[in-house]
């Protein structure tokens, strides 16, 4: 992809992506009319990612992140808040315009072989957005398939293939070459790598990394793998029942995680090292709902440093450290002086 | 038939898959063993044949595309890779079961989560409604669902990736099955829920002798749980040893060079990670002239190329390997 236009230059700092209070909520089965009860899978998100910047999102299973992703893009219509993308209100475009938008904006779902058209033949999965968007035809559209294949490993004879010929992994790279064909500037990955093995996460990652570093390619990454998120990541987004709980650069999520929902999570990373303690922190209590979410801290329920104030006052947003900024929602932490 | 005996054996297993292009031989002499209430590891290259070599062994090849041109697998004793479908879908779900690497294909998108888990309860056992919908939300708690009633009642897009894996989980646990095999069962799960499930699956190990082939990338997941490992390549498996020798004292070249490109919690953040240069063999049924991996291995030596080595044991050990480089070559000493 040498041949791509290099990234508009801009100031270094400027945001590509910015969310706020960004809510999603899907209508549950139960209960009528007025009492109709809701899910709350985002309820009120903010963050901003700058340009050639890797925003990582963790957080327990069914917290929000693959929905914080798909709202963000307008895959699906969120509830309230509000996404600026490039400096425009994407709320706020027509449907044309927002289909002009599509191609800077690209996804790779958590989910590879359902996100592929059974029908299609590897080389027209990958081909498809472009001839769509009319950005090559051709013999340049066969080049860049094949150097597409080649850069996430796989052969140029998978072009003729079909999707369910493939192993687990191998559609995942098949995926991630058709989001990256377009050439666009923002890319949601929704757990993109987690099928991989590690030589071939080691280079999806670091193709990752060079697009990012030579054409200013913008991530938000949704990760369980914490080995993954360290080292693809800036920062880091971490979210419990719908909240961001910790945000924070990588370095500070990992040297001193300031939530105690983070803490145990970084305790529970197994380690390949099989002379390694293995103690996670033991979340006890039932995992609560995001339909009724507990009150106070959402994660009084099972923090294992509950105390008075936890269960009924909501705590707020502690700055725990001012540049770079690291914040912390939760009764224990500090404003830093 | 003793206990000591395996639970699974497969035998120099051969899968072949016919493709308007040609012949594609998937899996090509495999063999390993499952003892009762062991949980055996499998890793390995994208493509290698972990899944195809478990789909073998339920009998679920895809047709009439696929199917197996060599070799045996027996389960309990019994030769099951010739058994007809029918008797297959007696054992498939009861006495073994499988929870597939791709959550979303193995759920049916238009039934609500109740209806598939209720249905694999009424066909194997007969299980009253009532009574299974119990057990379904018994399971389903244990594998960390909240408020499980609710759930029961959704459709799969409802939920989210993790909580569909876990469905899939407590699905292939319903019927107690003898073995269990699990393709990357945790993909889609925070650590603090992986660790509960892999608590869950050692116990069950423990209290019912359930035996489990457990398929991950992740190799602190294959640390905290495996006994014993295996590793495959170009769908052959090219090491074989118990867990901690295996991840300390890797005797193939492939798993020395696997260990290496894993991202670890102490890799400096932006550090280089470093892949194994080059593509795996392409998987035609052309004869095997040479080691597979010989291309891109780093301790070859002319004799690689010279034929195929077999797997064989490590002299003085209990892991056997597929490669003739001295082992003192390879790996921590
Ligand atoms: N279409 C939908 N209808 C109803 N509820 C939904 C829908 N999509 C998601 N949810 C619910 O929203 C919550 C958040 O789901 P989401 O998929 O965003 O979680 P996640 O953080 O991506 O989890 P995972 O790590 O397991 O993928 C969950 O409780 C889920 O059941
Ligand atoms: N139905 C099929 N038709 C043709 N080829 C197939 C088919 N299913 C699998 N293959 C091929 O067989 C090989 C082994 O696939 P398999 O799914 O077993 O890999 P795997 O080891 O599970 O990989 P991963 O870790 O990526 O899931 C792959 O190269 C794949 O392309
Ligand atoms: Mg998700
Ligand atoms: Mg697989």
């Amino acid at each position: 992809m040498s041949d791509a236009p290099g990234p508009a230059p801009r100031a270094e700092s400027a945001p590509l992506v910015e969310v706020e209070h960004l809510v999603k909520h899907f209508p549950t089965r139960g209960g009528w009319g007025k009492n109709r009860e809701v899910v709350r899978a985002v309820d009120g998100v903010s963050f901003t990612i700058r340009r050639g910047e890797t925003l990582g999102l963790v957080g327990e299973s069914g917290s929000g992140k693959t929905t914080v992703g798909r709202t963000l893009l307008r895959l699906i219509e969120p509830t309230s808040g509000r996404v600026r993308f490039d400096g425009v209100e994407l709320g706020s475009l027509t449907s044309g315009a927002l289909r002009r938008l599509r191609p800077r904006m690209q996804i790779i779902f958590q989910d590879p072989y359902a996100s592929l058209n059974p029908r299609l033949s590897v080389g027209e999965a990958i081909a498809e957005p472009l001839r769509v968007h009319g950005l090559a035809r051709g013999p340049e559209l066969e080049r860049n398939v094949v150097s597409l294949l080649d850069r996430v490993g796989l052969p140029s004879s998978a072009r003729d293939r079909y999707p369910h010929e493939f192993s687990g992994g191998q559609r995942q790279r098949i995926c991630i070459a058709r989001a990256l064909s377009v050439k666009p500037s923002f890319i949601v990955c929704d757990e993109a790598v987690s099928a991989l093995d590690l030589s071939i996460q080691a280079q999806v990652l670091n193709l990752l990394r060079d697009l990012s570093d030579d054409l200013g390619l913008t991530y938000l990454f949704i990760t369980h793998n914490l080995n993954v998120l360290r080292s693809i990541a800036d920062r880091v987004l971490v979210m419990y029942l719908g909240q961001v709980v910790e945000s924070a650069t990588v370095e500070q999520l990992f040297s001193a995680p300031g939530h105690p929902y983070t803490r145990a999570l970084l305790s529970a990373n197994p380690s390949p090292d099989p002379l390694a303690a293995f103690d996670p922190v033991s979340l006890e209590g039932e995992i609560p709902s995001a339909v009724h979410p507990p009150s106070g801290c959402r994660f009084h329920t099972r923090c294992p440093e509950v105390f008075e104030p936890c269960p009924t006052i909501i705590p707020s947003n502690h700055l725990v450290n001012r540049e770079p900024p690291h914040r912390v929602l939760c009764h224990l932490a500090e404003d830093a002086a | 038939m003793t206990s000591s005996d395996p639970l699974v054996e497969v035998s120099d297993l051969a899968v072949e898959f016919h493709t308007p292009r040609g012949l594609v031989r998937a899996v090509d002499g495999v063999s390993f063993q499952v003892g009762r209430g062991e949980i055996l590891g499998v890793v390995g290259e994208s493509g290698s044949g972990k899944s195809v070599t478990s789909l073998a062994i339920l009998g679920l090849l895809e047709r009439p595309s696929g199917r197996i041109t060599r070799g045996s697998i027996r389960f309990d004793g019994q030769v099951i890779s010739n058994l007809d479908e029918r008797k297959l879908r007696r054992l498939r779900g009861d006495r073994m079961s499988m929870i597939f690497q791709d959550p979303l294909t193995s759920l049916n998108p238009y039934l609500t989560i109740e209806e598939q888990l209720v249905e694999v309860l009424e066909f194997h056992r007969g299980t009253p409604r009532a009574e299974a919908r119990q057990r379904c939300l018994e399971l389903l708690t244990q594998v960390g669902i909240s408020e499980p009633a609710e759930r029961l009642k959704s459709h799969p897009h409802q939920l989210s990736g993790g909580m569909r894996q876990r469905v899939c989980i407590a699905m292939a646990l319903l019927c107690d099955p003898s073995l269990l095999i699990a393709d990357e069962p945790t993909t889609m799960l925070d650590v603090t829920i992986q660790a509960q499930i892999l608590e869950l699956v050692r116990s069950l190990r423990k209290t019912r002798e359930m035996s489990i082939l457990f398929i991950t990338h992740d190799l602190g997941v294959i640390s905290e749980l495996c006994d014993r490992v295996i590793v495959m390549y170009a769908g052959r498996v090219v090491e074989e040893a118990p867990t901690a020798e295996l991840l300390r004292n890797p005797k193939h070249p492939y798993t020395e060079a696997l260990l290496e490109s894993t991202p670890r919690l102490d890799t400096p953040h932006g550090g280089v990670l470093r892949p194994i240069p080059g593509l795996p063999p392409r998987l035609g049924t052309a004869p095997v002239t040479e080691c597979t991996f010989a291309p891109r291995c780093r301790h070859v030596r002319p004799q690689c190329r010279e034929g195929e080595p077999r797997l064989l044991p490590l002299e003085g050990t209990t892991r056997s390997r597929r490669c003739i480089a001295p082992p003192e070559e390879i790996g921590a000493d």
